[in-house]
């Protein structure tokens, strides 16, 4: 089994990445996650509950007959979706947490060492607020969580895992904030202290985030003083990493490195984010390095490093456009040509059977006329009259998840991180499925053009094309568990033969 | 052959070995129209088809055009009537029954056309998978 464990906003955002890489079918069997934030009622958290809830409701619709959503989830039991762990009580100050009054005066300057008294009198309401002293603080405590239910869970799954055979652990996080800096030793001594057997079988990697956003100075501005003292300052971010690389490299050089694998992925021209100072507010778009953590995670369980292995990712200067960075397939980390080969095959094959669904065959599924003239769609015609009906109710549910999806999670994704104004990230056409005017639509005479850069002849056609080799797939793929699924199965397998098709580098007519 | 138009009758005046001769000679230019016509009809249903593209969902439901080809049964029809009309009086010496018979060989000719055509077009295997069951959709309807 493996398991991700994402440490604050940006580990947030970065299990985003991996749950549209697994719907994309990239990812592992089974996938336990959980997250630990100490602010967990800011906006991307909440934003990554509602995608793992539309997750597992397309897993559990399409995930046990096809590679799309194969991946299963495991969320440890948590009692309303995903598990967000917090360090801390959201409702004392941080000098609570260190029984600060309970200790003595001698003691108190010790503390004094470490932690300001603005520090030591903040509320921990919405986090660590890119403060690490106080995360590394709250999680060198660790031990004493044992009796929370996601610490008692872990060790004793982690425990049998060992024995059966090979686990992999990633935790995913900034080093240049507060939870994520703060969360990755620990926990990584941590688990390392968990198996008593087999404890070569566990594989730890950390995926370390570097500065890949700034706040907007007008912004700052607008906080009030105190709060912007407090707030995470971005003038800060490249200090905390340079200091975090430093503490990493000391404990390589001091043989005190417990990783099997370490990815450190940025960049160097850092996206402008609007301030929050956390709670819902908080909603960061999101960012390539997000995508790239994604595939550090693939890379590190497709084919882990040597043990002690420091990976580096991050875009390349553009030739054309020099001291821009730009992001293009071949910045994909992963462990060989081939590897990123099928993982490109595997997102096109995927972005063309969302866009055809939502562009095409959902409008189609909903049309009246299908009922009373199903002999127009031959697939349709062969394989949903005949007893299995796509137009029941929960086949039609199952559908309006996945359509659901697909609209509201996985396009406005991509579409964040392909932002116009940017033009960085080459990797697909946003104007595939985003007008000018920002409104999610999909061109279907794109179809053909799904991958970067937006060409300037557009045709209907590789729709066509497509619905001949729907007509082609209705009559090899296996019946699913739902008639949704099976219909999922077609679409996929005729979105499978034209990219392969492209790939060869051949027209869809 | 020429016993493919027996159920034409002969005109009283005529002799029975003209009469004969010109039913012959009007199966042999039947045979030879519906056959153009059928290669002729086949052709333009397969280009038509083939040039047909789904683009859109309304594309599936719009009228199925190609079939339209089988109006060609039509030209074929009128290409017979006109070949026997002015056949007529030059084999026979006679112009009694002219009309009559014309009518009937149109008629018979453009059917035949028109029969084969649509055959080959809802069985044999020339229409594109993506309208499998357009040209015989009544076989379908009754399925779904």
């Amino acid at each position: 089994m493996t398991t991700l464990i994402c440490a604050g906003g940006s580990g947030t955002r970065v299990l985003e990445a991996v749950l549209h890489l697994c719907a994309a079918g990239l990812g592992p069997d089974v996938l336990r996650i959980f997250v630990i934030d100490p602010d967990g009622t800011n906006g991307n958290v909440t934003q990554t509950k509602t995608l793992v809830e539309r997750y597992r409701a397309c897993q559990e619709a399409f995930g046990e007959d096809l590679p799309l959503f194969r991946t299963k989830l495991d969320l440890m039991n948590g009692p309303q979706g995903l598990r967000v762990w917090n360090p801390v009580n959201g409702r004392q100050q941080f000098g609570a947490l260190l029984n600060y009054q309970g200790l003595s005066e001698q003691q108190k300057d010790v503390a004094h060492l470490f932690f300001t008294q603005d520090e030591l009198e903040m509320e921990m309401n919405v986090g660590f607020r890119g403060h690490p002293a106080l995360g590394a603080a709250a999680l060198s405590l660790m031990p004493l969580y044992k009796n929370d239910p996601l610490w008692s869970q872990l060790p004793q799954a982690i425990n049998q895992e060992v024995i059966q055979g090979r686990t992999e652990v990633v935790i995913v996080g900034s080093v240049f904030g507060g939870t994520g800096a703060s969360a990755i030793h620990p926990l990584v001594r941590y688990l390392r202290s968990l198996p008593q057997t087999n404890a070569d079988n566990l594989k730890v990697a950390a995926v370390a985030l570097v500065p890949y956003f700034r706040f907007s100075g007008d912004a700052t501005a607008q906080n009030e003083e105190a709060k912007a003292q407090q707030a995470a300052q971005s003038e800060w971010f490249s200090l905390a990493s340079r200091s975090a690389a430093e503490y990493y490299e000391h404990l390589r050089e001091h043989k005190d490195w417990e990783l099997d694998a370490m990815y450190w992925l940025g960049d160097d021209s850092p996206m402008q984010v609007k301030y929050s100072i956390g709670g819902p507010a908080q909603h960061n778009p999101s960012h390539f390095v997000d995508l790239l953590a994604g595939f550090a995670f693939l890379d590190f369980l497709k084919s882990p490093p040597q043990p002690g292995t420091c990976c580096y990712a991050g875009p390349q200067e553009s030739s054309n456009d020099p001291g821009q960075n730009v992001l293009t397939w071949g910045d994909v980390p992963a462990p060989s040509d081939i590897v990123r080969e099928n993982w490109y095959k595997a997102l096109h094959r995927f972005h063309l059977v969302g866009a055809a669904h939502l562009g095409f065959y959902w409008p189609l599924l909903k049309d009246e006329r299908l009922r009373t003239l199903p002999y127009c769609v031959p697939w349709y015609m062969d394989r949903f009259t005949n007893g299995s009906k796509l137009s029941t109710k929960d086949n039609q549910d199952r559908l309006e998840a996945l359509s659901l999806y697909f609209r509201e999670n996985y396009f406005p994704w991509w579409g964040q991180m392909h932002a116009a104004e940017r033009d960085r990230v080459r990797l697909f056409n946003r104007r595939a499925w985003f007008t000018k005017d920002e409104t999610l639509k999909i061109e279907l005479n794109r179809l053909g053009n799904l991958i970067y850069p937006d060409t300037e002849l557009h045709s209907l056609d590789p729709v066509d094309a497509l619905f001949e080799r729907t007509i082609q797939a209705g009559k090899s793929v296996q019946e699913g568990k739902f008639p949704s699924s099976t219909y999922l199965a077609i679409l996929a397998q005729a979105a499978q033969s034209m990219v392969e098709q492209a790939a060869r580098g051949e027209a869809s007519h | 052959m020429g016993r493919f138009f027996f159920f034409l009758d002969k005109p009283e005046l005529i002799p029975d070995d003209m009469w004969a001769t010109f039913l012959d000679g009007m199966a042999a230019m039947a045979a030879f129209v519906v056959l153009a016509t059928v290669g002729v009809t086949i052709l333009s249903y397969v280009i038509a088809a083939r040039r047909r593209k789904v683009h859109v969902p309304d594309d599936l439901f719009a009228p199925f055009t190609p079939m339209y080809s089988l109006l060609w049964a039509i030209a074929g029809a009128l290409a017979a009537g006109v070949l026997c009309f002015t056949q007529y009086l030059p084999a026979l010496d006679s112009s009694e029954g002219r009309f009559g018979v014309t009518a009937q060989i149109a008629l018979v000719t453009g059917a035949l056309c028109a029969l084969i055509s649509y055959l080959l077009i809802a069985f044999a295997p020339i229409t594109p998978k993506k309208y499998a069951y357009r040209p015989a959709s009544f076989l379908h309807k009754r399925r779904a």
